[in-house]
């Protein structure tokens, strides 16, 4: 596996070196390396890829099997006090549901020994903009309003270093939106921002640098453009439902964004392998109308996220 | 820690719960209501042997406090909220003493109460000397109790999804059965410290023919072992184990 890895400046707030995770037999992430540094960092890979216990590991909820992580340059395992400097997210909407939006906040500035906890969790319900629900109990939040209380928290003690797990999940677009901008801001006020996401377009908007976990291994790291362009690259399956197929497949066979042509015959459809799939959209209508073919489907075959990483991974 | 502590009182209590133990609690006064009903009055043996050796030693201490400490940290690590109280600065023992003492401030008084008030009832309706001094001694040497397996099933609470079944396992098996029939293991047993205290606050209760009780100096000691060595092992637990 080769790993599309741009080079990152400054030092590293999180280190994360030949790190392993097994249960019994089980490798769930298997001899993972790589830096976190000031800035937003998007943490990418389909579900199950690992990307949680690496989040656990480097929050110290989990210990690691082999290998080192350093955060702020200590580990963060048995370290409380390392607690005050960072502001975690975790992947489940675990919260203590009896309590009022407020009370939940204010909880977790007392825990975290801010000064004036009251006037902390008015800021942080303020900044993920929950205000008017503040006083009603957790218990009757949206999945999205959850989100947001459970950020109001994280960021109560304004911390250094936030690391969040899948905290999109659950919000509506215009909720989407407001968290990235608040995300935006955060980081421009020289923050760490370490968010997982199984969702390129997510991450996409938020960070120039990723990292790429499929299979507990790191398939890429660095400049999001670089893997973005890596992905444009690689070849994909079309299936194209028409009329007439073996006339079709004849015309497509000599355009220079045709990889190769295969029929499927019980289901009047062509699979076309291209490499170049804005060429091929251009290209298709027109040559189906020169030999007068009626298109009646056109269907990308592998645009998963799964088929993208894997995609990666074989590289 | 007070914040802990708090949110802990609150959690535990539950409404159900509560009135499950309060049914509870009023179970021992059962014993001590027929103590004043029989025309055939109960011994301070009678007494000694029923009301507080096998109901209030054997069953109600011990099950209250199991129902009000197992859930102090097991509803966290079963709901996932322990990170919530983890991933803070909060020192391990900080967090160790709130649940513990959550858990103490309900179950302690209300075994007290429940204590003082059978035991009282009972001697006096059964027309025995020392009511007073009876009814103190088990509002104290259960109060002791109350401390000694809180330490113990605050741990098991932590460690294991369980708790609830092995600690009723523990409580009629190893304490019930074992503790009382095995001779040596009654220094070994939470409900021998707790009687043996009894003992010692009101030297006119048990015989010295009781099985259940041992001196008070191995009383001591042993509650003060086992309530140092639980909450040791709570404090490890949180910080080695994997959060969920």
């Amino acid at each position: 596996m080769s790993a599309v890895d741009v080079p990152s400046p400054a030092r590293a707030v999180i280190s994360v070196d030949g790190v392993s995770k097994w249960f019994g037999s089980i490798v769930a992430v298997s001899e993972v390396s790589f830096d976190i540094h000031p800035g937003i960092t998007g943490l990418l890979g389909p579900n199950g890829a690992g990307k949680t216990t690496l989040l656990r590991m480097m929050t110290g909820l989990a210990k690691v099997s082999q290998g080192e992580i350093r955060v702020f340059d200590e580990d963060p395992r048995d370290n409380p006090d390392l607690y005050a400097r960072i502001g975690i997210m975790v992947e489940h909407e675990a919260s203590y549901d009896f309590l009022s939006g407020r009370a939940f906040v204010e909880l977790a500035a007392r825990l975290r020994q801010v000064d004036n906890a009251s006037k902390a969790a008015q800021n942080a319900i303020e900044q993920v903009n929950l205000l008017d629900a503040a006083d009603r109990p957790v218990r009757g939040y949206s999945r999205g309003m959850r989100q947001r209380i459970r950020l109001a928290a994280t960021l109560v003690h304004e911390p250094e270093l936030l690391i969040l797990d899948e905290p999109l999940n659950g919000a509506d677009p215009r909720q989407r939106v407001e968290f990235q901008e608040l995300l935006l801001r955060l980081a421009e006020q020289g923050r760490t921002i370490l968010i997982s996401s199984h969702i390129l377009e997510e991450v996409e908007v938020l960070a120039s640098r990723v990292l790429l976990v499929v299979n507990g291994k790191l398939a890429a790291k660095g400049d999001f453009h670089a893997i973005r362009r890596a992905l444009d690259d690689r070849p994909y399956h079309v299936r194209i439902a028409c009329d007439r197929p073996r006339a079709l497949a004849a015309s497509l066979i000599g355009l220079d964004a045709v990889d190769s042509v295969q029929l499927d015959g019980d289901n009047d459809t062509l699979i076309v392998l291209s490499s170049n799939v804005g060429a091929l959209q251009a290209a298709l209508p027109r040559s189906a109308a020169e030999i007068s073919v009626r298109l009646t489907g056109v269907q990308p075959l592998d645009d998963s996220l799964e088929s993208v990483f894997g995609y990666l991974v074989e590289r | 820690m007070s914040a802990v502590y708090f949110l802990s009182l609150r959690q535990l209590q539950g409404r159900w719960r509560i009135i499950a133990l309060i049914g509870l609690l009023v179970l021992p006064m059962v014993p001590a209501i027929v103590a004043v009903l029989a025309s055939d009055k109960p011994t301070a043996e009678d007494l000694d042997n029923a009301l507080l050796t096998a109901a209030l030693a054997s069953a109600i201490l011990p099950i209250v406090v199991l129902t009000l400490a197992t859930p102090a940290f097991g509803n966290e690590v079963e709901d996932k909220t322990l990170s919530n109280l983890t991933l803070t600065p909060q020192p391990r023992w900080q967090l160790m003493a709130a649940k513990l003492a959550a858990a103490v401030t309900i179950a302690l008084p209300l075994v007290a109460a429940s204590s003082f008030m059978s035991v009282l009832v009972a001697f006096n309706g059964a027309g025995l000397d020392g009511a007073a001094q009876a009814a103190l001694a088990a509002a104290v040497g259960f109060s002791i109790g109350v401390l000694v397996y809180a330490a113990l099933f605050v741990w098991l609470g932590l460690v294991s999804q369980r708790a609830l079944g092995i600690g009723l396992f523990y409580v009629f098996v190893w304490e019930g059965l074992f503790g009382t029939f095995v001779d040596g293991l009654k220094y070994l047993s939470i409900r021998s410290y707790s009687l043996s205290i009894v003992d010692a606050v009101d030297s006119s209760r048990f015989d010295d023919t009781s099985q259940s009780v041992i001196g008070i100096e191995a009383a001591v000691v042993g509650a003060i072992v086992v309530f140092g060595v639980f909450t040791f092992l709570t404090i490890r637990r949180l910080r080695t184990m994997d959060v969920p």
